[in-house]
């Protein structure tokens, strides 16, 4: 490319010099003329360019001053005030152009490092970029883990609850969060009928409502009976649509151990893009723990409703207290005989120390075991924050006795166990006595009126 | 601050469950032992400034453990609070003294028997 400019403009330069030369008359001929296009064209293009205009010019001036002369005088054409400045041309554009060269040179040496150095920077950037693209989503894909275990243990422990809505809430949370559910329901079977117990819409929970389900119909009755996880695409083949529609899009069976029914799981609204066998497979795997963790939690109320004794502390439990207030109830009623109930009520009860609770409670049941008759029975009550003593036979002079002298107990131990205060603990006994006109416990116990402890 | 160290020894469970909690309610630390196997040992090992003890207990009993306590080196310094419903011989009365315990009479009101031990602390 710059052989052509040089050549091209040295050659336009002189084509118009000799234009001039040979179509204005006025024209003259001057050395300088060649003067400029030799060091313009040198100091531009270096060595090779300078060489070249300096020769092509040389030539042209030397042609033009040889027509340009008077023929007489052509003898001293040859003379050297003639040929100098010719060979000066060649030389000093040589010249110069060597020095042009040089600086060509080491401009185009910079250049080549420049765009070296460039070429470098631009790989850097695009392995940076690539690098902190992938720290990013590295990053992304720990967190993102991170939270999907954190949010998973936090609902896998609401699972591991012995309460039933805890339990429903719980897994309704792991299908909201990780497969993306919209919409489900678990329905419990209860008296052959399959009954709504906690339903999830868009993350929100709720308790069920007076709703039931038939298991023999729809897809959820396929599920029931092939007691597994079906989809309405799977129902398709066997169902007609209008059977289907407006029913949940997949229903699976809660099973218990032995393959009996618990309940059924539907899932009413799921993103299309969810809707996939990594999701069946993922709600079949759920539908299997929470069956184990409702036929556990069933399993330890079962075995709690039977125990009459509290394990740690030792006291009757309030089931079984309300069963024997009955049963004492009934025979104060048959035969006329005296009966008290007393509730020993905690004040206070929520800023007590959860640590100090039950070394308190159990030192209240010693306390109001080391003034009672063997007959006498300590029970938990309806609230937390009480225990109940169900006195048979006695009443009147007698239970105001053994009354202030629980009190005197108490207060002689001088319990602090409130949490973040030095105060001592605040009581107070409730006490009913019965009386004919009563006609079951719940009259008894509506009676207890407080009294000061 | 450092809770004092208290032991308590009852071959009644429910009593020492009360004596401990009573006594944890008003800052001490406390352990208990139902039976006198293992006290001696305990008590060498431990830091106890003072021990509660029943006086009748099967196997050793009350009077027995505190000659034992005052005749071990590392324990011969501790303090002891020795509860007894049983009237008391002046022989038992005596040797009692003479083994530097303090005798507490069942049955006792709980804020009493801890003031007394404050007290015996301080001593």
């Amino acid at each position: 490319m710059k052989l052509k400019s040089y050549f091209i403009e040295t050659g336009f330069a002189l084509a118009f010099i000799v234009a001039l030369y040979f179509f204005l008359p006025e024209f003259k001929l001057h050395s300088y003329y060649f003067w400029i296009i030799v060091l313009l064209i040198s100091s531009r293009y270096g060595l090779m360019a300078g060489v070249l205009s300096g020769v092509v010019c040389a030539l042209v001036f030397s042609i033009l001053l040889y027509l340009s002369i008077d023929k007489k005088a052509l003898e001293t054409f040859w003379d050297m005030k003639y040929l100098l400045e010719p060979f000066l041309f060649i030389f000093v554009g040589g010249f110069l152009g060597q020095l042009s060269q040089e600086k060509i040179n080491k401009i185009s040496e910079t250049e080549t490092q420049a765009q070296l150095f460039t070429q470098r920077v631009s790989t850097i950037e695009t392995e940076f970029s690539t690098s902190e693209e992938a720290r990013r989503e590295l990053e992304k894909r720990i967190v993102g883990q991170l939270t999907t275990i954190t949010t998973l243990y936090e609902s896998a422990k609401k699972l591991e609850s012995f309460k039933l809505s805890e339990i429903y809430f719980g897994t309704l949370d792991i299908l909201s969060e990780h497969l993306g559910i919209e919409k489900c329901s678990i329905y419990i079977l209860e008296n052959r009928l399959l009954t709504l117990k906690a339903r999830s819409e868009f993350g929100k929970l709720s308790e069920g409502e007076d709703k039931t389900l038939s298991k023999t119909e729809g897809l959820v009755g396929i599920a029931v009976e092939t007691q597994k996880v079906v989809s309405i695409r799977d129902a398709l083949s066997s169902l007609e649509f209008s059977k289907l529609k407006g029913g949940p899009l997949m229903a699976g069976p809660l099973l218990r151990k032995d393959g009996s029914l618990i309940g059924v799981i539907t899932i009413e609204q799921i993103p299309f893009v969810r809707f996939t066998p990594y999701t069946i497979k993922i709600f079949s795997i759920i539908l299997d723990w929470l069956s184990l963790s409702i036929e556990n939690a069933t399993y330890v109320q079962a075995v709690q409703s039977r125990n009459i004794q509290d394990e740690i502390l030792g006291i009757y439990t309030y089931g079984y207290g309300k069963q024997r207030l009955k049963e004492e109830f009934l025979r104060s009623k048959k035969y006329s005989l005296p009966l008290s109930l007393l509730i020993l009520r905690l004040k206070d009860f929520d800023q007590i120390d959860s640590k100090k609770l039950i070394p308190l409670f159990k030192s209240l049941y010693l306390i109001l075991k080391n003034n009672l008759r063997d007959i006498d029975l300590i029970s938990q009550y309806e609230s937390k924050d009480s225990l109940a003593v169900i006195l048979p036979t006695l009443q009147g002079a007698e239970l105001q006795k053994i009354k202030l002298k629980v009190i005197q107990d108490i207060d002689s131990y001088a319990f602090r166990p409130y949490e973040a205060s030095d105060k001592l603990l605040e009581s107070e006994i409730l006490e009913a006595s019965f009386k004919p006109a009563m006609q079951s416990e719940t009259d008894l116990i509506q009676d207890l009126g407080a009294a000061p402890a | 601050m450092a809770k004092e160290k208290i032991m308590v020894v009852d071959d009644e469970e429910d009593v020492t469950f009360l004596l401990s909690s009573l006594l944890e309610f008003h800052d001490f630390s406390v352990k208990t032992h139902n039976d006198s196997k293992g006290v001696m040992a305990d008590l060498e090992g431990g830091v106890y400034k003072l021990i509660v003890t029943d006086y009748m207990m099967p196997g050793l009993d009350g009077l027995h453990l505190c000659e034992h306590i005052r005749a071990s080196q590392k324990t011969k310094a501790m303090k002891i609070v020795m509860l007894t419903a049983k009237e008391l011989t002046s022989q038992e009365h005596q040797k009692l003294l003479e083994l530097d315990v303090t005798i507490v009479q069942k049955p006792y009101q709980p804020n009493e028997l801890v003031a007394r031990i404050r007290e015996i602390m301080q001593r």
